[in-house]
């Protein structure tokens, strides 16, 4: 009896996208290379396998070594900053945001809001950009009473400390840039250091979002008027037998009563009974409106590739990201799910798409960003309606040259779009 | 004479170009002669029948060709005269309770439930039901490699592969060991250290060279590629030798059946009355195997010290109520509602997920979307007390874990995961109270509602743009 | 033809395993465990039987060492092929079988690591049960290492010296899936 794990196959490199480098342990003796200095005198030996004991050897010794002095020579290399790129902000605690008053480098194109002649920061970003060592950040300055009113810079308020910034930052809860939490901040400045920009959704202060609508989509193929339309359907009727089933198989079965049928099509149309969630209907939303309620829209995620993004006219996101603590919130139940999707907007896969595609893309669809101490890990849900895909219809019999023989005629009137 | 009638010259599965096609090996050889030593079975023929019911097309009517106009005639008539009832055959069955499953045991209804959609599993096999050929051919009987012996080969391959790299890895290690005991000597008894120099780099070039070979030999793995069923499209290189092998002199019994899992006994049997189950002897109605099978879920060893059949009611039809969440409805709810589409639909342990979907069958191709079912609780009965709610809570809630260590199979086996979330409605089984106790079976199964989500991994690298 | 409507076919034949079930239990070949659990045991014999070639196969009803009743019957037998090599005992058979191919005339391609099956114990489950880690130790501590076979001749594996159990769970579609289940750490096999 051969091991069962062999069963369970390892992707072999023809998927490396889906392999997600955080998930394996770095080697982090690549590291070197981005040192200054050069590393030591040997060569290092490739990268290899995961050793499962000590060897006992001074090769494996000096390998464990080398890597940790890689890590270590990386930490301590000094990070340094121009004065051209250096940007000085200040804290403005009632609002608990930051402002800039002189704008440098490219962050300000895909954040930061003007206001009163500053650029006004939310909170997750002036944390973003002083973790990064961009920006340094000021107490305001304390204008002591009765004092000749010079003019006091931004210059002269004491630096923050990054803890100080994280605290100040995270979780206050009222003002402008409230309920912002130490799990939004990372998946945040996961998503831009991975380099996406990310903004608030417009319903972030909001319990919820706003219920979107369906788009009523003009189809090109249903171009032809409503004339060939209407004829397409009578015919589409006349084609296909309709066998209903009588009251007294509903009850007891069997669904298929014992007959003469024509093609399977007919007899799968016959065993539809369970009902599904109608999703042509408008969206509805099942739960009251709850301030507690974590699944909600967070954050609009824009791609970086295009070079022609407009902070200001963003148009609609790639993406949308809700952030979910997993330590706090299970699995959304199918409400929850329910009310989170109804406020993205309907967006099918186009008509053309092959079937999975159209599966797997759904008419709406988020993504949860689950937070589990500090590590982000993101799942698209869509919502998809099976009921859509007739796959009896596309895989009937395999074309033997004869055309199969439905019924009379062209058989034709079953619908556009058949193609596969 | 009856039987002409029965199966008109034009039925999809028996005319005379399909036989050709299949003899000739798959349609697709371009044209290529025919190789006679080895020929994959052609799964379009065998599976041709998507269901266990039979269907009459008419004929092609092409307007300006006579003969197509007397062919549809023939059809028409004959079949107005001798309706052909489908399904022809309704296979027999019963129920196991000790096995919690229902047995198929007639060879012709075996291979006939297997071919025409793939329903229940071979017993001794891994799937497709085929214990007796391998053993008819472990006794030299029968020339033909099943994929079991495929699969067994591939093992020997891959375990021979590891083991020659377990060896070169271990030498590696012995070598750098030798090596590094070398210099340590040398340098103690050489003060100037010039020796030093030609062992170490003779060392380390050796090691290299060794480690050199592991990392060539991990690299050249075969690769092995998934396969959730025996019956892949790969291994179909390899099988059916044409077998022209007469059976031994003795008879061996076949100690495999085929296992139907409730959920597909339930649709052949209430969805297409092509199965009639039977327990102790007794034809069971479709209201009497609802009560059965819903029971039979709730069944568990640890709970209760008698066994199934001791704790089922002498007549199913007065038992307990059915609760409206019992497990085998809300999988049959599922297992239904996907059959219905034309998805093939399996159980499946050892993906850790509820079932699988295969677009044409397992024979076909891997399945695309493995099924999660999870109870949802959205009616207002269900909020209306609050032990009602937390019950519920309990009941539906799963955590993030769940979902990562089943979503973690599925990207491993190429499959996406699907969360199909059932609508549970308020409890309807008033007890034996009705008049004869039978179930509205379509009444019931339509007061249930699905909701399919398909779920993604998504990583910020791949969609940067 | 016969006189039976057409299509039918006759009674419903139970099958070999079922029959073997019912026949065990109507024996109450075991009546100190549920006859549920015996059955499920009956179950996964049949299988390592005819699926997997095992012989010498056995269903326990008390533990070897204390003779006390074991909290569900459980199976032992010999597999075909060894199960399980532990990394050390690897490294010597490898090394015995490249002596081997070095000394042998021909060149041979592959590496002869022959080993012999031993019997094991086997751990009757269902999926929808819930195992915990107090079950499983009562397990590990009614059974010995090895589990009694008619071969008493046999040297001991100088290797094994950890219980070890391969665990059996069957679901309602026929699969058993097995795995090995180690009585405390193992160092792991690195092939």
């Amino acid at each position: 009896m051969a091991d069962e794990e062999e069963d369970i196959p390892r992707p072999v490199g023809a998927n490396q996208e889906d392999i997600d480098l955080t998930d394996e342990t770095q080697d982090f003796r690549f590291l070197d290379k981005l040192t200054v200095n050069a590393s030591g005198a040997a060569s290092l030996p490739k990268r290899g396998q995961k050793d499962f004991e000590s060897h006992d050897t001074k090769l494996q010794s000096d390998t464990l070594e080398a890597s940790r002095q890689a890590m270590h020579n990386v930490l301590s290399w000094t990070r340094v900053h121009t004065e051209k790129s250096r940007i000085l902000g200040m804290y403005h605690p009632e609002s608990n945001m930051a402002y800039v008053e002189k704008v440098k480098t490219k962050h300000f194109e895909n954040m930061g809001k003007a206001k009163g002649g500053k650029e006004w920061l939310l909170p997750e970003e002036a944390l973003f950009l002083i973790e990064r060592g961009s920006m340094d950040c000021r107490w305001p300055v304390n204008k002591s009473n009765g004092e000749n009113e010079e003019e006091l810079t931004i210059e002269d308020g004491a630096p923050m400390s990054l803890q100080a910034a994280y605290a100040a930052f995270i979780g206050f809860e009222g003002g402008v840039g409230g309920k912002l939490t130490l799990e939004m901040f990372t998946v945040y400045s996961g998503l831009k250091r991975a380099g996406y920009f990310v903004f608030r959704a417009g319903c972030w202060d909001d319990d919820r979002g706003t219920l979107q609508p369906l788009a009523h989509h003009q189809d090109p193929n249903k171009a032809g008027g409503y004339l060939s339309r209407f004829f397409t359907e009578i015919w589409r009727r006349i084609s296909t037998h309709m066998y209903p089933i009588p009251k007294a198989n509903l009850q007891f079965g069997p669904l298929v009563k014992p007959g003469l049928y024509r093609s399977y099509a007919d007899v799968y149309r016959l065993l539809q009974i369970i009902p599904t969630h109608d999703r042509t209907a408008p969206p509805k939303f099942h739960l009251e409106s709850d301030p507690n309620n974590p699944f909600r829209i967070h954050y609009d995620v824009y791609k970086s590739g295009t070079g022609k993004f407009r902070k200001a006219h963003r148009g609609p996101p790639d993406f949308r990201v809700a952030v979910i603590n997993a330590r706090e919130t299970s699995l959304p139940t199918a409400d929850q799910l329910n009310d989170l999707l109804a406020t993205t907007p309907y967006d099918p896969a186009s008509p053309q798409d092959q079937m999975y595609k159209k599966l797997k893309h759904g008419s709406r669809n988020v993504i949860l960003a689950v937070v589990d101490n500090g590590i982000p890990s993101y799942i698209r849900f869509s919502d998809s309606d099976f009921s859509d895909i007739k796959l009896y219809e596309r895989n009937g019999r395999i074309p033997r040259g004869k055309g199969g023989g439905r019924g009379r005629g062209g058989g034709r009137g079953r619908g556009r779009g058949r193609g596969r | 004479m009856a039987s002409t009638a029965h199966q008109p010259s034009n039925s999809p599965v028996q005319s005379s170009d399909v036989a050709d096609a299949g003899a000739k090996g798959v349609p697709k050889d371009n044209g290529k002669p025919n190789v006679p030593r080895e020929k994959r079975p052609n799964y379009a023929q065998i599976h041709s029948r998507p269901l266990p019911i039979d269907v009459y097309p008419l004929p092609a009517f092409i307007p300006h060709n006579p003969l197509s106009i007397v062919r549809v005639a023939i059809a028409l008539i004959s079949q107005t005269l001798w309706p052909p009832i489908s399904p022809l055959v309704i296979h027999e069955a019963y129920f196991s309770s000790q096995t919690l499953s229902i047995h198929v045991t007639d060879p012709q209804s075996v291979r006939a439930l297997w071919e025409q959609g793939f329903w229940g599993k071979g017993s001794l096999s891994r799937s497709e039901p085929r214990w007796l050929d391998m053993e008819k051919r472990k006794r030299g009987l029968k020339a033909m490699q099943t994929s079991e012996e495929y699969t067994a080969q591939r093992r020997r391959e891959r375990r021979q592969f590891k083991l020659e790299r377990a060896r070169l890895e271990r030498e590696a290690i012995e070598e750098q060991r030798r090596a590094e005991a070398r210099l340590a000597e040398a340098s103690s008894l050489d003060a100037t250290g010039n020796d030093a120099e030609p062992t170490t780099s003779d060392g380390v070039v050796q090691t290299e060279a060794l480690i050199s070979k592991v990392d060539a030999a991990s690299m050249s793995e075969p690769e092995f590629v998934p396969a959730d069923d025996d019956v892949t499209k790969e291994t179909e290189e390899d099988l059916v030798a044409e077998s022209s092998v007469e059976d031994g002199p003795f008879e061996i019994q076949n100690q495999e059946h085929l296992q139907l899992t409730m959920e597909e006994a339930f649709f052949l049997s209430y969805a297409l009355g092509a199965l009639k189950v039977e327990r102790q002897g007794i034809h069971q109605s479709s209201s009497q195997l609802l009560r059965l099978f819903c029971a039979s879920s709730t069944f568990s060893t640890l709970q209760s010290p008698q066994t199934l059949e001791e704790v089922l009611p002498r007549t199913p039809i007065f038992g307990n109520p059915i609760a409206p969440d019992n497990p085998f409805l809300l999988k049959y709810v599922v297992f239904h509602h996907f059959r219905s589409l034309g998805w093939v639909v399996r159980a499946n342990i050892k993906f850790a997920v509820d079932f699988l979907l295969y677009n044409r069958g397992p024979a076909f191709s891997h399945a695309e979307f493995a099924v999660m079912v999870l109870p949802s609780y959205s009616h207002p009965y269900w909020s209306e007390t609050t032990e009602r709610r937390e019950e519920c809570k309990k009941k539906e809630s799963r955590d993030w874990w769940w979902l990562h260590r089943v979503n973690r199979v599925q990207g491993l086996a190429h499959k996406s995961l699907m969360l199909v979330y059932v609508e549970v409605p308020p409890p309807w089984d008033k007890g034996g109270q009705s008049q004869d106790g039978k179930l509205d079976v379509g009444d019931i199964l339509k007061r249930y509602k699905v909701r399919e989500f398909v779920l993604g991994r998504w990583t910020p690298n791949r969609h940067r743009g | 033809m016969t006189t039976l409507p057409p299509g039918l076919k006759p009674a419903v034949l139970p099958s070999p395993l079922q029959n073997l079930i019912v026949e065990k239990l109507e024996q109450s070949a075991d009546s100190v465990h549920l006859s549920d659990l015996h059955a499920l045991a009956l179950q996964v014999e049949h299988n390592l039987r005819y699926q997997h070639s095992w012989t010498d196969l056995h269903i326990h009803t008390h533990s070897p060492i204390s003779n006390q009743l074991l909290p569900r019957p459980l199976v032992s037998g010999l597999p075909p092929q060894r199960l399980y090599i532990h990394p050390d005992e690897q490294i010597e058979l490898l090394k015995n079988a490249d002596r081997k191919r070095k000394a042998s005339k021909q060149a041979q391609d592959t590496l002869d690591v022959e080993v012999a099956p031993e019997p094991e114990w086997v751990l009757p489950t269902r999926l929808n049960e819930k195992w915990t880690l107090r079950r499983l130790s009562d397990v590990f501590n009614a059974i010995s290492i090895v589990p009694p076979t008619a071969d008493e001749n046999g040297t001991p594996n100088p290797w094994r010296t950890t219980k070890r159990v391969l665990l059996a769970t069957t679901d309602s579609d026929s699969t058993i899936t097995y795995y090995i289940v180690h009585d405390g750490v193992v160092k792991p096999r690195q092939n």
